[in-house]
């Protein structure tokens, strides 16, 4: 492609000369030679590699030129040429921007200038090009960056909608909770207790299977309540727990007590092996360690076989940590269904076998373990049997021992007399209450709905007992405690608290403030009579 | 086929069990004197049961609590 020059000269000789020195150099130009201000504006609209310019002119001149083409052209180099300049002036004029000043004497070095010009114009439309690419590619990243940012907003929604989605689901969950554990929980009190009175009847034997059948319904729904709750509990991290050190082997025998009668049935054998030590001590919560034990035993005799053989060891193992193990002669777990055992809900839903199981017990026994800073685990042999354990730490301070529990005093019913006021507002409750009372003709019952009626009526009939439901309408039970033990005249009335959600700090609290005894619903008809004979007793004594 | 929820089989289970009370519950009506104390129990532990087995449906709704 020829260089294509604008040359700004009224002399054409030196025109003509120009021409031929570039020529004569073999450089390929096509020179537009201008000499007024308005064709050398003309000039620089069109396609331009270099700008020659004479200084004097007579219509115009060199430095108007320079000013209008940095103006208009600043990309194009530009070059002086004069006939007389003096050193200053040329130094002045490449100061302000100009290419080069070419003395008309020294054409010769012309073609260099050129050729230098042309190369430093390449080399400026690379940079330019090379700038472009740069801003083309910070264009491309700017673009990225948004496109990402765009994504990252979407995910980000996509967050929130599963965060919000996640609460929705804890909402309902809690909702499912709290309807479970209040509301199935009274109809179930009355099933479970109404069942017990039952029980104290006489009926025939296929009566007394049937209200067997009916005790073990309310007591398995009562049990998957209670686990579901404590699970959720645990999750949650709001179990309480007061880890204390416990005489494992008194716990083992307590628990191994508790389930003789169902082995018995099936004609299993329990046996309880040597203890390294026999004041050897767990670190466990000892109600928590005892549900966990109970769990074990009794799965351990409930998926036996007839007339099989369950056998409890204690093993220590490294790192001051126990092992209580309960080995049974059942039918076996396969490999690949062990770690299901651990599952929640694993046999809900499950076709039912002959056994009854909630299939929370052995999730919540890990979990409980865990909770206590131990675990629980199994091994198993297919037609051998398996081995569960829980493992705990050794305790480290001396054992407290478990307060035998309280049997009540042989009393003569008949001698059970006077007046108990009962504070509830569920009336299902009352009528269960009622029909209790019926086994003691002598006590009459006085109910309250609300707890300023409870306090008004404790005044006016002077009862030998107080049931105080804790959750009533217009205050709390503890606060119809405090009014109580606030007033002389019936401070010294015996209150017993019934309530379905016993922890054990709040029963200590309760005791703490003065009442005499914690009843948990559902009632324990049994528990509800002794109390009676004890208290109604002893006041007509006084 | 759809994953049941822990708490669907939990509703499930409840079901089945209230189930059993209520039909044990009714085999003792049969045979028990009417107007007699053990009637009235049984009649007790039946509308109980009753009560609870209406509740199951709500009790797995999925509706965030009314506030």
């Amino acid at each position: 492609m020829p260089l294509r020059v604008l040359h700004l000269e009224d002399d054409p000789r030196d025109a003509q000369l120009v021409y031929a020195v570039l020529s004569s150099d073999e450089i390929d130009c096509e020179i537009s030679v201008v000499e007024t201000r308005d064709g050398f504006l003309k000039g620089l609209n069109g396609p331009l590699d270099l700008i020659l310019a004479d200084d004097n002119l007579p219509q115009f001149d060199g430095l108007s030129a320079f000013a209008l083409a940095g103006e208009l052209r600043p990309d194009v180099p530009f070059v002086f040429l004069s006939g007389t300049i003096g050193e200053e002036a040329a130094v002045d004029r490449l100061k302000a921007g100009a290419t080069d000043v070419v003395v008309k004497g020294r054409m010769d070095r012309l073609p260099f200038v050129a050729r230098r010009a042309l190369a430093e114009a390449r080399e400026k439309m690379e940079r330019r090009k090379a700038e472009e690419e740069v801003l083309r590619l910070n264009a491309d990243l700017e673009q990225r960056v948004a496109e990402r940012t765009a994504a990252l907003v979407k995910s980000e929604r996509r967050l929130q909608v599963a965060r919000l989605e996640a609460e929705r689901a804890n909402r309902a969950k809690s909702q499912f909770l709290s309807r479970m554990s209040h509301d199935l929980r009274t109809p179930l009190n009355a099933i479970l207790g109404f069942a017990q009175l039952l029980e104290l009847d006489t009926l025939s034997e296929d009566g007394r299977e049937s209200v067997g059948q009916i005790m073990r319904g309310g007591g398995h729904l009562l049990e998957l309540i209670n686990e579901v709750l404590d699970i959720t509990r645990i999750e949650a991290g709001h179990l309480s727990l007061s880890l204390e050190s416990v005489n494992t082997v008194e716990a083992v025998n307590h628990a191994v007590d508790l389930v003789r009668p169902l082995a018995a049935q099936r004609g299993i054998e329990i046996e309880v092996g040597q203890p390294p030590s026999p004041d050897l001590q767990i670190h466990a919560d000892r109600s928590r360690f005892a549900q966990i034990l109970l769990n074990l035993l009794s799965n351990a005799v409930k998926y036996n076989r007839q007339n099989g053989r369950v056998t409890v060891w204690f093993e220590p193992v490294p790192e001051a940590r126990l092992r209580v193990k309960v080995t049974d002669t059942g039918a076996g777990i396969p490999a690949g269904k062990l770690a299901l055992l651990f599952n929640p809900f694993e046999r809900l839903g499950a076709e039912q076998s002959d056994v009854e199981g909630t299939g929370l017990g052995l999730a919540l026994a890990r979990r409980l373990a865990e909770a206590m800073g131990g675990s629980v685990g199994v091994v198993s042999q297919v037609d051998r049997g398996s081995t569960f354990w829980i493992e705990l730490a050794l305790g480290d301070g001396v054992a407290a021992t478990v307060e035998a529990p309280r049997t009540a005093p042989a009393h003569n019913y008949h001698e059970t007399n006077g007046v108990v006021l009962y504070v509830e507002d569920n009336l299902s409750n009352v009528r269960l209450m009622e029909r209790v009372l019926m086994h003691r003709p002598g006590v009459r019952l006085v109910h309250a709905p609300k707890g300023e009626d409870g306090l008004r009526l404790a005044r006016d009939e002077h009862p030998g007992l107080i049931f105080l439901d804790l959750h009533l309408p217009d205050m709390s039970g503890e606060e119809v405690l405090r009014q109580l033990w606030e007033d002389p005249q019936i401070r010294n009335i015996p209150v017993a608290v019934l309530s379905a959600d016993a922890t054990p700090g709040h029963m200590r609290r309760l005791l703490a403030s003065g009442a005499v005894e914690y009843l948990t619903k559902p009632l324990n008809i049994t528990r509800v009579m002794n109390l009676l004979d004890e208290r109604l007793h002893r006041s007509e004594g006084l | 086929m759809v994953e049941r929820q822990p708490q669907d089989l939990l509703i499930h289970e409840f079901n089945n069990l209230l189930t059993i009370i209520v039909g044990f519950t009714d085999l003792l009506l049969d045979d028990a004197l009417p107007g007699g104390q053990v009637s009235a129990d049984l009649k007790e532990i039946r509308a109980a049961a009753a009560r609870a087995l209406e509740l199951l449906p709500q009790l797995g709704e999925r509706k965030p609590p009314i506030s």
